[in-house]
């Protein structure tokens, strides 16, 4: 790797405008308080992010109704807050994937034929 | 209860958060961030870069839960220049649409076709129907079609889930429309 703190900065710009669809993504799984979101995303090799937080994501998405928030109590710990998709957050979950595979695909296309050009 | 959490408590106070509000975030990051710690795990890992910055971070949390008014000062100008540089971008795509369009009708007046044919093709929208109907649709349009397969992902096999340009788009006659196909 040559510029290693180059390629983590972009990681965490790419990440950025995909987070709230992954935390979507992995609170569908089950409802879910903070930490586990972020234990869910790193067992898929999303390692939470070296910009920003979830929490403020969580905020935003608490705020645009996109998802449903339940306090109950988690095995002998204190009563957590779980998150999991509102019906218009699933929507916006769908949405948000087709936009992400159009942009991806569209993105790959002009850097794939880039690659092409490299003699390595 | 951590430093960060304490730090954010100040920093709500100072932003006059109301309390219980301040005490619901206080408690949802003191119990991941102690749980967290029980698994050795870093309150980085936890926080992202808002772990070195907790008044930063207490005021964004604050912000984006609502409880506090948006930054004040520089907003208005924000959003100025926002709106000046969509302006800027559709004044841009408009004029290359210009230039595009009168590239493409000197290209068709200096060739010896003689049908009429539209300068300008609406591409349509596609999304979720058959393959077969959606090549059938964009010919009709006047374009020529590009099949790319993708993965399924819960749509029905043989469905377009994505399409290049996208609907509403204009495009010269036979443009390539790039029609991504459930496989």
């Amino acid at each position: 790797m040559l510029c290693m703190g180059a390629s983590e900065g972009r990681r965490s710009q790419l990440l950025r405008g995909v987070l709230d669809l992954c935390l979507l993504a992995v609170m569908k799984d089950g409802p879910a308080y903070g930490y586990e979101m972020t234990r869910r995303l790193r067992a898929r090799g999303l390692s939470t992010v070296g910009e920003g937080s979830i929490y403020p994501l969580l905020a935003r998405l608490e705020r645009e109704g996109l998802v449903s928030v339940e306090r109950s109590a988690s095995n002998g710990g204190p009563p957590r807050k779980y998150y999991r998709p509102s019906a218009k957050g699933e929507i916006a979950l769908a949405q948000g994937l087709i936009e992400w595979r159009a942009t991806r695909a569209a993105v790959d296309a002009v850097l794939t034929s880039a690659e092409t050009g490299v003699s390595q | 209860m951590s430093g960060f959490v304490d730090e954010c408590r100040r920093e709500w106070k100072r932003l006059h958060v109301p309390a219980q509000a301040a005490d619901e975030m206080a408690a949802e990051l003191a119990a991941d961030l102690a749980e967290a710690e029980a698994e050795g795990v870093s309150e980085a890992e936890v926080l992202g870069t808002g772990a070195s910055d907790p008044r930063a971070f207490a005021a964004s949390l604050a912000r984006e839960h609502g409880l506090i008014k948006p930054r004040k000062l520089n907003r208005p100008r924000t959003r100025g220049a926002l709106i000046a540089l969509v302006g800027a971008a559709i004044a841009l795509a408009i004029a290359s649409l210009i230039v595009a369009l009168l590239a493409f009708n000197g290209r068709s007046s200096s060739s010896t076709t003689t049908a009429v044919s539209p300068t300008v093709v609406l591409v349509p929208d596609l999304l979720y129907i058959r393959r077969d109907l959606a090549v059938r649709k964009a010919q009709d349009s006047g374009l020529d079609v590009r099949i790319v397969l993708r993965p399924r992902q819960g749509h029905p096999r043989g469905t377009v889930v994505d399409q290049r340009p996208t609907a509403g788009a204009k495009v010269a006659p036979g443009s390539t429309l790039s029609l991504g196909i459930a496989r």
